[in-house]
């Protein structure tokens, strides 16, 4: 593990307690750059979650994306899922849901995300952190050689955790947003 | 009797003459040594007025000219010390120059080489995201880390500045930043800042969302 | 027709603004996307005029931020139009009332409160459990927490003792006390109905049981069924807020259900909500 890393890590630990942020003080301009920030991690698991589903792409490649999947997640997060026939959710954890992805009996998969996304508010939560919801909707058609095919389009809530933290890089104080994604509600609407 | 005083009278004419060629020749040099004199003052006081003029330029005249204007100064040997004191002044005047011009020449030419490895990197960067495979992203990635100290060098993105302070993301290293490169097939920032070893290597980049 | 006129004005409303891209060979119309009322909090902001009409958060100095007339449109889509609860005549005088009072809805205002269907394996049975929450405000920011709940197995255990006729009314006697309560005996016997010796006011407490079975292992939890909203914050009103998942401009997050109340009917209608 090289010097940074664990820099970073020491760094991260004690950054968790200054929460010294508090939703006065964040101004709009901030704000604008935090939820941008939030959208990108979305858009980036978004590409993840292509690349993860399509079946050109080489298992090694896979699995290290199904990694950098999870590093933008909390550990305990949970993926619930419905469709229109279940409407009961179903829970996954990041990895179980990441790996039924790929292991998906398509010939073909083709995963599309709609240009629209709604972002709440940033709400302050009792541990310091800011919590918001990125809604986003997924298109997803699978198809076999033997004609088999399946299409759905479902509406992703994905809850988002943004906390102020600080950490030293070459010997300067550096503030930066950790962004988190937490549990993600999966909704199949009928679109 | 006649052609007598005509001889003395040529005589006390000589005579005459002769006195005043000789006070004439006297008043000569008094004048030559006073128009000396007055040259010399003038002398000074221009020395005074060029070596105020290229202590106090602003611009007006290039260095090789007021170097050329101060070794002439110092070649009159002008035995004055107000001059003297001038002539120190404008030597140090111009030694500040010529270390701001050296500085100033450096600092080009560190902006340049700063700029043409700016867009070594950002070409490599580029390229990494522009790659049609993963095969290709990845020789691409490892060509690319060449010109970086290690892939864990820190990398740093700047979300947004206020009142000075600069907002970042989560820190990442110049491997995974690549990689990420990789995934997502764009490039969304620019470079703000390159920190380099002693061998010309990338230590720290930091970068800005366009 | 209602709900054509509504579609269609909310076509207008959008119009201008129609998203459609193309998706790997498939023209996506993202405008019924845009329609959709997407989160809770998206409800608060149309309700409030808070935001543009592709979802964006108006800025304050926005000529249209908390716009009368802009409410006036908004607010009118917000209604399930599929509702035969809602009278047209209802609605246009609770959107009217809204209006005049520049009444808004505030996230952390209270008044509000969440109700959850869940379903539970209780002793190995599926069983389903209503569980009420509100948002509670912190030191530091805000939670949700439980407040109570209404599960069958509990429910079903308890007595309204209103209901019992004069004749099996049972009552430990003023004197008791003089014979060491030794007529706690009768009380205790198999079948009886310990409520009616309870005092007055005396309400069971759903949620500590439900807290004692779970810790006793139970009760495990399954799945979320259901989830709506009441809502008290608008005076003299009453509205909840339920979610619609159809192919219809007007779905999402949408008023299922609105009544003109007064104070006392809101005690009334809250302990009717909590089956209190």
């Amino acid at each position: 593990m090289s010097k940074f890393k664990i820099l970073l890590i020491v760094v991260f630990c004690a950054a968790i307690t200054a929460n010294t942020f508090s939703q006065s003080q964040i101004s709009p301009e901030r704000k604008r750059a935090i939820d941008s920030l939030a959208l990108e991690k979305i858009r980036d698991l978004s590409k993840y979650i292509s690349i993860i589903g399509n079946k050109e792409t080489p298992f090694s490649e896979a699995n290290r994306v199904i990694e950098r999947t999870q590093e933008l997640f909390f550990d305990d997060a949970q993926i619930g899922v419905s469709s229109l026939y279940r409407t009961e959710i179903e829970y996954f954890g990041v990895r179980t849901y990441l790996e039924h992805l790929m292991a998906l009996n398509y010939d073909r998969i083709n995963i599309s995300w709609y240009n629209i996304q709604y972002i709440s508010d940033l709400e302050l939560q009792p541990d310091g952190r800011y919590v918001g919801v990125i809604t986003i909707y997924q298109r997803f058609e699978g198809e076999s050689d033997d004609g088999l095919s399946y299409k759905d389009t479902t509406k992703k809530d994905i809850t988002v955790y943004v906390e102020r933290k600080q950490t030293q890089i070459g010997g300067k104080l550096i503030g930066f947003w950790d962004v988190l994604l937490g549990d993600i509600r999966v909704t199949e609407t009928m679109q | 009797m006649r052609k007598k005083n005509f001889n003395t009278g040529i005589i006390i004419l000589s005579l005459f003459a002769l006195l005043l060629a000789g006070t004439g020749c006297k008043s000569k040099q008094k004048l030559a040594a006073e128009q000396a004199a007055v040259a010399h003052v003038q002398q000074v006081e221009q020395a005074k007025t060029d070596l105020l003029e290229i202590i106090n330029d602003n611009g007006s005249m290039t260095l090789v000219e007021k170097e050329n204007r101060l070794n002439v100064i110092k070649g009159l040997n002008l035995n004055d010390s107000e001059v003297q004191d001038l002539i120190t002044q404008a030597d140090m005047t111009l030694d500040k120059i010529r270390k701001e011009q050296a500085d100033k020449l450096r600092a080009d030419e560190e902006v340049q080489r700063f700029a043409a490895l700016k867009n070594t990197v950002l070409s490599n960067l580029k390229s990494v995201a522009n790659a049609g495979s993963f095969a290709v992203a990845n020789s691409r990635i490892a060509s690319a880390l060449n010109l970086f100290a290690s892939e864990d060098i820190p990398v740093l993105i700047i979300i947004s500045q206020e009142n000075g302070i600069k907002d970042y993301d989560r820190p990442t290293t110049i491997k995974k930043y690549l990689e990420y490169l990789k995934d997502v097939k764009k490039l969304s920032n620019d470079i703000e800042n390159i920190i380099l070893d002693n061998r010309g290597k990338v230590t720290e980049i930091e970068l800005i969302k366009k | 027709m209602r709900l054509i006129v509504g579609c269609f004005v909310f076509i207008l409303l959008i119009g201008s603004n129609l998203q459609s891209q193309i998706i790997d060979n498939f023209v996506e119309d993202e405008s019924m996307l845009y329609a959709h009322t997407k989160q809770v909090n998206q409800f608060f902001r149309r309700f409030n005029g808070e935001e543009n009409r592709l979802g964006v958060r108006s800025s304050i100095n926005d000529s249209l931020y908390q716009n009368n007339n802009f409410r006036k449109e908004f607010i009118n889509f917000l209604f399930d139009e599929e509702s035969t609860i809602i009278t047209p005549n209802l609605k246009s005088e609770f959107i009217n009332d809204v209006i005049d009072n520049q009444s808004l809805l505030d996230f952390h205002g209270g008044n509000w409160f969440a109700q959850v269907k869940a379903l539970f394996l209780y002793k190995g049975e599926e069983k389903t459990c209503t569980i009420f929450l509100k948002l509670q405000e912190e030191e530091v920011g805000s939670k949700w927490v439980l407040t109570s709940v209404l599960f069958e197995p509990f429910t079903s255990y308890f007595i309204n003792t209103d209901s019992l006729s004069e004749s099996q009314r049972r009552f430990l006697h003023p004197l008791s006390h003089e014979l060491d309560f030794m007529n706690l005996f009768k009380v205790f016997k198999e079948d009886q109905i310990l409520e009616q010796y309870a005092e007055q006011g005396y309400t069971p407490d759903y949620l500590t049981l439900f807290i004692y079975e779970f810790r006793k292992s139970n009760l495990k939890f399954k799945t979320i069924l259901d989830v709506k909203f009441h809502l008290f914050q608008i005076n003299n009103w009453y509205f909840e807020l339920s979610e619609y998942n159809r192919k219809s401009y007007n779905s999402g997050w949408l008023i299922s259900n609105l009544l003109k109340i007064t104070e006392e009917d809101e005690v009334v209608l809250k302990k009717f909500i909590y089956q209190k």
